[in-house]
């Protein structure tokens, strides 16, 4: 089919799942037990109070304009108000937004930039030692419980080898944060030539950023690997050969741009597994991004603040998929000019 | 050693190829051409004939070096000028590939980078072999293009590989190998999945290339016809095998090796009623002859197990016509192990 | 005058060199590898790992005299020794009884989650495959929607409002896993409806729905066991990590999740072993589903 027509096509099914993303989220809420109008109202609230309380949370209405209540606010930017801050969920979410981009973007750049390279490495070796102990790397990578490796950095780099700084937040307490520009602070340090605040953003980036990309490694290594091998193995690399080109001329033009073509793939997975992941590694270095004020949330029931944030997150998978999509589109012409 | 009737030095020489495969277990080696030895000749082209299986295409990547691990070339020569391919490094085999033996593949389409534009793909082949840069490069491309018979050369060369028609395709390749400039072209069917008459436009260019350049042919084909119409001489393989070779007529007309005799009985031929080879006879596993004083006989490699039989040799039945064949001993005698 | 292949047999049996050896392959020695050659080594190490812990699960109880619950006030945050194995934690409770008992409940739980997902979502996948039209359609956008969220993510909401208990982890973390089998059991079974044998069947006369079930299913499971060996592991991770925030199991079960949960405050101060133990049996659980997991995808593409 058409560019055009797979575009209007896939923008449609993004519309579509979004509203269901909505939807579910809502039902999540509405359906599952668990009673909202207790914790606004606490134990004691009188039954006058908590009728009030109903009708203010909405809940007295029939549940499909509750629904058409939800969708409009949600449509609006309204995610309903977090009971702990008392500020709207997405302000709440939108000011820790550019903490959990900052890790997220560090550790899958570290993950990428180690992981690609020794997937092809082993590619180019296969059947070696090499390629053996790289393998075994990528599934010891993927079996490390994140929470548990995390904990494990901080014991060695802090408390054991005093290496590191203490695991909480971005910045030690005497350290101003740089002007905000993007909101990430080892970035907007660089840019602004804050060299102190960037030293200091930058040493307490480092452990978490390790911590999750040491696990998102695996999927690079892997993707790399076997794409690699595939292309390899293909027909234009044996006619590339023939032709006598060098191996440099055929690994650097034929075998990656080919094999990278694939990895888009893995970049899927692996965004989706920092979204999650980011939860639980921001909680235990007390990061202050969407991750932490989810673990918040959810501790001290904030069923607002944990209905936002889990929509937010969906809403942020889908479009990243999208934009992965129409990114293949770009990169490979068989799609584009078909 | 069969020599061709032009006294020439060989554009390649194959000398007791073998070349096997390890199995999926990995702790045997299963043969896939054992003991092949032929000639190709300056300004010839032989074609080389067999079914799926028998070892043709390996013995011609072999020729390039280009064997694909984990097999492996496991006994014999390849002379290719005057060096020996078996067992040559990486760069000695980057020199030969292009420049003295160049290849076309089945399958032309997939054998080009989906994602590099065609005329870069021309005209990297130039900037390497011919050491252009790449403007001189680009327009050769075109040229390359015009030649080999593409209409709309600028629009082929800035497509890619998916765009393509098979038949297009496949004159990429033949102009990209031409660009190289081998003596010698491997062929390995460049046809199949192709239209008739595209095969037969396909076949057109490698000749007329051939006739321009006195480069050599081996062309891998399992369609005789085409042996028929376009080669000098003919080499037949089954299971691993060189079992017949010689010039196209003689073999034609007289084959001697009962899987050539069945091949040739299952071509069409429009002077012949379909499935007889000689009027009165019927295919069969063996065909004896003499030759001077010696009895041999020709047996189809399928039934060597059940038939326990001698060595086989490569017998010359007549000038230029050689035949893979069992000597046989007159009954009663032994033969020391 | 030209002899036949029969004066050939009748003369002596001839050398056989070993350019014949029945037209067969010959041996390799040990010394020269193959590419190909794979040595089970890691599926090896994997079901020996599996029946380790497995046998710590079952037997590992009777090992130690500790109760796993009991708070012991005079043995607090004391380390690994030749008593306590893995040390104590901030209750004076035996880590490694707590582990051992953790390891029951773990594999219990990642045995559940694939079990319910992949009965679940392959009888869904091959329904819908097999009838087709609107069914297909809702549910398969249904998928979507699920699918839209991460896993993880997904899991925790529905945990957050279910409540915190281990059933509720089973089937969050569930629900997260089964539009996999959905996807995967339907797009077999698209293909294989198509197939011979159904159409065989069907001419002979036999219901439809038995087709299914006894000539299509069984041949769309071997990819859905694939993912199957992913999901064991992979739950682990995502009913510890999901406990380890608190959402869900919760103290004082003992869960590997939890237990790492349990010792996270006491890492700064040095007291690592309650949180690394627990954690380092998570890691060798998921490892050995992997490597195992591994072994049998090879096995099953392999055919």
């Amino acid at each position: 089919m058409s560019l055009r027509k797979y575009l209007i096509r896939r923008l449609g099914l993004t519309i579509v799942t979004l509203f269901g993303v909505i939807i579910a989220v809502f039902l999540m809420t509405r359906v599952l037990p668990g009673d909202p109008v207790s914790v606004k109202a606490g134990s004691y609230a009188t039954p006058e109070v908590r009728a009030a309380i109903t009708k203010e949370l909405g809940l007295d209405k029939p549940l499909p304009v509750q629904l058409a209540n939800y969708i409009k606010n949600v449509l609006r930017g309204d995610f309903g108000d977090s009971t702990r801050s008392g500020h709207p969920v997405r302000e709440d979410l939108f000011q820790r937004l550019p903490a959990t981009f900052e890790l997220a973007l560090a550790a899958l750049f570290l993950g990428a930039v180690v992981g690609i390279p020794l997937g092809i490495w082993a590619a180019l070796n296969r059947g070696s030692r090499k390629d053996a102990v790289i393998q075994q790397l990528s599934i010891l990578s993927a079996a490390t419980p994140v929470f548990w490796f995390g904990l494990v950095l901080i014991y060695l780099f802090y408390a054991r080898w005093n290496i590191a700084p203490p695991p909480v937040g971005r910045l030690d307490t005497n350290i101003d944060a740089p002007t905000d520009i993007t909101g990430m602070y080892t970035f907007d340090a660089l840019v602004t030539g804050n060299w102190s605040a960037f030293s200091n953003a930058f040493s307490h980036l480092i452990l978490p950023t390790v911590t999750l990309g040491f696990i998102v490694m695996s999927p690079f290594i892997k993707m790399a690997r076997s794409s690699m091998i595939s292309v390899l193995s293909s027909d234009y690399v044996l006619a590339a050969k023939s032709l006598g080109l060098s191996n440099r001329e055929i690994v650097w033009q034929d075998a990656l741009k080919n094999a990278m073509v694939s990895l888009l793939t893995v970049g899927g997975i692996v965004l989706g597994y920092l979204l999650a992941g980011n939860v639980l590694v921001e909680t235990i270095f007390a990061w202050p991004g969407m991750g932490f004020y989810a673990w918040n949330a959810l501790t001290g029931s904030d069923y607002d603040a944990i209905q936002g944030f889990v929509l937010t997150v969906a809403i942020i998978y889908v479009f990243l998929n999208l934009a992965i999509d129409l990114a293949y589109t770009l990169i490979d012409p068989r799609i584009r000019l078909a | 050693m069969i020599q061709s009737t032009t006294a020439t030095a060989p554009r390649a020489r194959i000398e007791s190829l073998s070349i096997a495969f390890p199995n999926e277990a990995g702790d045997r080696l299963i043969p896939v051409v054992r003991d092949v030895s032929f000639t190709v000749n300056r300004n010839e082209i032989i074609g080389l004939v067999g079914e799926s299986g028998s070892g043709k295409t390996q013995t011609s990547l072999a020729i390039l070096g280009l064997t694909r691990p984990p097999g492996r070339v496991t006994g014999g020569h390849i002379y290719v000028g005057d060096d020996d391919v078996v067992g040559m490094n990486e760069a000695g085999l980057r020199k030969i590939r292009g420049r003295k033996a160049a290849m076309i593949f089945q399958s032309p389409r997939t054998s080009l980078n989906p994602l590099m534009k065609i005329g870069d793909q021309i005209a990297r082949v130039y900037m390497r072999h011919r050491g252009m840069d790449k403007a001189t490069a680009a327009r050769e491309s075109l040229a390359m293009l015009r030649k080999v018979g593409i209409a709309g050369p600028e629009r082929v060369a800035g497509s890619y590989p998916h765009q393509l028609s098979g038949g297009m395709a496949q004159r990429v390749m033949i102009g990209m190998m031409v660009a190289c400039g081998p003596e010698l072209l491997i062929a390995d069917e460049p046809t199949t999945g192709l239209d008739v008459t595209i095969q037969a436009q396909i076949f057109e260019l490698i000749t007329e290339v051939q006739a321009e350049t006195y480069m050599s042919v081996l062309l891998i084909t399992h369609d005789l016809g085409v042996v028929a119409e376009t080669c000098h001489r003919v080499a037949v393989m089954q299971k691993g095998r060189m079992v017949e070779i010689g010039p196209v007529g003689e073999i034609f007309n007289r084959p001697v090796h009962p899987y050539t005799r069945r091949l040739l009985g299952a071509m069409l031929r429009p002077d012949r009623p379909p499935g007889d080879i000689v009027p009165g006879e019927s295919p069969s596993d063996t065909n004896s002859f003499t030759v001077g004083d010696r009895s041999l006989a020709a047996v189809s490699v399928d039934a060597w197990k059940e038939l326990a039989v001698s060595v086989p040799e490569m017998v010359e039945f007549a000038p230029g016509h050689a035949v893979l064949a069992h000597p046989i001993r007159p009954a009663g005698s032994k033969v020391i192990a | 005058m030209a002899s036949t292949i029969q004066d050939i047999q009748a003369a002596q049996p001839v050398f056989e060199g070993r350019l014949f050896s029945a037209l067969d392959s010959v041996d390799l020695a040990d010394g020269e590898l193959s590419h190909r050659r794979r040595r089970p080594y890691s599926a090896i190490v994997g079901f020996k790992v599996l029946g380790l812990i497995v046998l710590l699960a079952i037997f590992g109880p009777l090992l130690t005299d500790f109760s796993p619950t009991k708070p012991d006030t005079s043995a607090i945050l004391t380390g690994p020794s030749s008593t306590h194995w893995m040390g104590t934690d901030q209750y004076g409770r035996d880590v490694f009884t707590r582990v051992v008992h953790a390891a029951r409940l773990d594999l219990r739980i990642a045995v559940s989650i694939t079990a319910l997902s992949l009965v679940c979502g392959s009888l869904v996948g091959g329904l819908i495959g097999f009838y087709g039209g609107w069914i297909e359609l809702i549910t398969m956008r249904v998928i979507d929607v699920l699918v839209a969220f991460p896993g993880f993510i997904l899991a925790l909401g529905i945990t957050a409002m279910l409540g915190n208990t281990t059933q509720n982890v089973i089937i969050a973390v569930a629900i997260a896993y089964f539009p996999y089998f959905v996807r995967i059991t339907r797009g077999e079974m698209l293909s294989l409806r198509e197939a011979e044998f159904a159409a065989a069947a069907t001419t002979v006369g036999v219901k439809r729905l038995r087709i299914m079930f006894y000539h299509l299913l069984p041949n769309a499971l071997p990819p859905a066991l694939v993912q199957a060996t992913l999901t064991l592991g992979w739950g682990i991770l995502d009913a510890a990590g999901l406990s380890f925030l608190g959402v869900g199991i919760r103290p004082p079960t003992a869960e590997w999740g939890v237990l790492v949960g349990d010792g996270a405050q006491y890492i700064n101060s040095g007291e690592w072993w309650i949180s690394v133990f627990p954690g380092l049996m998570i890691l060798l659980a998921v490892l050995a589903f992997n490597l195992c997991g591994d072994w049998v995808r090879d096995r099953l593409e392999r055919r």
